[in-house]
């Protein structure tokens, strides 16, 4: 073999393996490097995707009736490739969706945008109007809507539904924010083979994960009861001129909340045109000084110690003095010699501090926090928050003077309520809930049983409680206004309000609290009106509103009178 | 007789596999058909859960207490000014006197 053969022979044999290098590297960039972006491609010609939306779970009251479920609405939106004359499109899907032109056509004229989100939440009938204008462009998608047939009724108590970062229904305030993993569910989806057409193949691939929808929420709620609480508030707020007012109303054997109302409200399905303020509950996320309704949980301490019986006597005969403070009566009227039941009829403030000096400062402290102030109720709302107690060591002569009398502490309406229905439940203090049963989309349910928190009177205490608060009502101020036949422990609470670190006298939160039928309580109420401007006073507002809600339950729940 | 029945197989076989072939020929040619079908079961199956949804909200307006309280007004019923409680005594019965 001679060179030149040799030459030609090593030159077709290079080129062989150039050749075959090339194609290596070739296929090791199609099918390496580029291989997952091709196999997305090719994937998209031939199979389909679609998300399977898991429906966001009911929220219901006590009968079974829907006090939030989902309509079907619609996301418009706009393809601008497909639209012949955006101007036109603009005004035509602007008259019905309340959009302006300004702001309509420089998002479907941006060059670049395939796909523009015109509104979301779009109901039906607007939809159909819509389709019927005949757009080419103009697109929807399925996108759930919550519903609310009971319109606005028990805002505070449901919060709502809005949209998290990524633009997916979140749940905010209420029970929507406090369960909202367990109504969101699991959205599934679905991926198959499809044909020329976009039909399904069926004997081609498909991978399937079902949605999980979200669970049903059966609450205490009573829709009767919240109705009646919340039209019965809003009538006592206009007719005693209050600022705000609230209303809850639970069962104090079970510590189930049968109604819960406070004004202003807002309307959960138009949320976002309220002030925000308005979205937190008050009777859980807002404080007040309970003024002297708080004297029945002080005097049911000093019963459960045995340092007092409703017949001990104190003189009140002037104010007493307390360190550099004198504490003189409500009124400045003095009775003289009057026992524990008459301190609570006159609501008497130098009665009350001379019950506090005899359970001294560590019993004090110690009833306070066993009533359960001071600390979160773990009611199942999101926004509930506490007031903070004072340390142990911080309590001087003065604060636990005023705090007997229910002034210089803090509570909300719904620690106020749950540690008065222990006294209706046999000193047994309860966990506050609003929601009953969860239910999931296959029957199963999940109870949510009534949790003892802790024993903090005796049974006998809370008995001779109970018959003092009845006293308190049948013989006290707000005794014109009680419903006639009816046994009803109850007390009346005029606080001041604190303003700018003093106390203002012409401003008050006029409260009642109570439970009836006394004998077999199947309520505890408790209502509070801020700074009402046609009396001050609790027995004259907020009490004769007590007394109006009552008789509507116990007209609903057929209680006669002289029942119990 | 085995090798009779060898025999046999060796010419039965290729004839079963080519009926086999046909019939799944026939069967992908037809089930790959139903999907039109399917997409049409799908759709109608989501037609039918939103009717039923609407109707689900239908109900739950119609049974709202604003609702009854509108409609109660309408047809003139009034709150009560005071409630009336009857009691009745075990040995007392309701009787229409005429």
């Amino acid at each position: 073999m001679n060179f030149k053969t040799q030459w030609r022979m090593w030159a077709v044999f290079g080129a062989i393996v150039l050749f075959f290098l090339l194609i290596s590297g070739r296929l090791f960039y199609w099918q390496v490097i580029a291989g997952d972006q091709l196999r997305v491609k090719a994937s998209a010609q031939y199979s389909v995707e679609f998300l399977l939306p898991a429906a966001r779970g009911q929220i219901l009251a006590s009968d079974g009736s829907p006090l939030v479920t989902n309509q079907t609405a619609f996301l418009a939106y706009a393809q601008p490739k497909d639209i012949k004359d955006i101007s036109q499109f603009s005004r035509s899907v602007g008259s019905v969706l309340s959009l302006e032109d300004q702001v309509l056509i420089p998002k479907l004229s941006a060059p670049g945008r395939l796909w523009v989100p015109l509104a979301h939440k779009v109901e039906s009938n607007i939809v159909d109007t819509l389709k019927s204008l005949h757009l080419s462009g103009l697109g929807f998608e399925k996108e759930p809507k919550r519903y609310y047939p009971e319109a606005s009724m028990a805002g505070h108590i449901l919060g709502f539904v809005g949209s998290d970062g990524n633009g997916n229904d979140k749940g905010y305030f209420g029970i929507e924010g406090y369960y909202d993993r367990e109504l969101r569910g699991q959205n599934g989806r679905i991926a198959v083979e499809r044909d020329v057409r976009g039909a399904p193949i069926l004997i081609g691939d498909e991978n399937r994960i079902e949605p999980e929808h979200g669970r049903t929420l059966m609450t205490w709620i009573d829709r009767s009861i919240q109705r009646a609480a919340e039209r019965r508030l809003n009538e006592g707020i206009d007719k005693y001129g209050a600022k705000e007012g609230s209303v809850v109303i639970a069962d104090p054997k079970t510590g189930g909340i049968m109604a819960m109302a406070s004004f202003p409200s807002y309307d959960p399905a138009l949320f976002s045109s309220y002030d925000t303020m308005l979205y937190r509950n008050p009777t859980v996320a807002a404080s007040f000084e309970p003024g002297s309704t708080f004297k029945v949980l002080m005097m049911s301490a000093a019963l459960q110690e045995k340092l007092v019986t409703p017949a001990t006597t104190i003189d009140e005969t002037g104010p007493v003095q307390v360190g550099e403070y004198a504490v003189s009566t409500w009124d400045n009227k003095y009775h003289g010699t009057i026992n524990m039941t008459e301190v609570l009829q006159h609501s008497s403030n130098v009665g009350m501090v001379a019950v506090e000096k005899k359970l001294g400062k560590e019993k004090v402290v110690r009833y306070i926090r066993d009533f359960g102030f001071g600390e979160p109720t773990g009611v199942d709302l999101e926004e509930e928050l506490s007031p903070q107690l004072r340390k142990d060591t911080d309590w001087r002569e003065i604060d636990l003077a005023t705090a007997s009398f229910g002034q210089g502490i803090a509570v909300t309406p719904l620690q106020m309520v749950r540690a008065v229905g222990a006294l209706a439940n046999d000193g047994w203090l309860m966990e506050p809930h609003i929601v009953k049963e969860i239910r999931d989309e296959k029957g199963r349910v999940v109870a949510i049983r009534p949790k003892k928190i802790r024993q903090v009177v005796g049974s006998a205490t809370a008995k001779i409680m109970t018959e003092m608060m009845v006293s308190a009502v049948d013989n006290g101020e707000a005794k014109w206004a009680k419903p006639v036949g009816y046994r009803i422990a109850g007390k009346t609470g005029t606080a001041q309000i604190p303003v700018a670190g003093h106390y203002d006298e012409k401003k008050t939160i006029a409260s009642f609290v109570g439970f009836a039928p006394a004998d077999d309580p199947k309520f505890v109420m408790l209502v509070t009106l801020r700074e009402p401007s046609s009396s001050q006073w609790g027995s004259e507002t907020a009490a004769p509103l007590f007394f109006t809600i009552a008789r509507d339950i116990f007209s609903y729940l057929g209680i006669p009178p002289g029942a119990y | 007789m085995m090798k009779k029945l060898f025999r046999l197989s060796a010419y039965c076989m290729p004839l079963v596999i080519v009926i086999l072939l046909v019939v799944k020929i026939v069967a992908t040619n037809t089930l790959a058909s139903f999907g039109e079908r399917v997409r049409t079961v799908d759709a109608k199956i989501s037609r039918i859960a939103e009717e039923n949804e609407l109707l689900s909200q239908q109900v739950a307006s119609a049974s709202a207490l604003v609702a009854i309280a509108a409609r109660a007004g309408e047809l003139g019923f009034i709150e009560p000014t005071k409630s009336q409680m009857m009691t009745m005594e075990i040995d007392q019965f309701p009787v229409a006197l005429k």
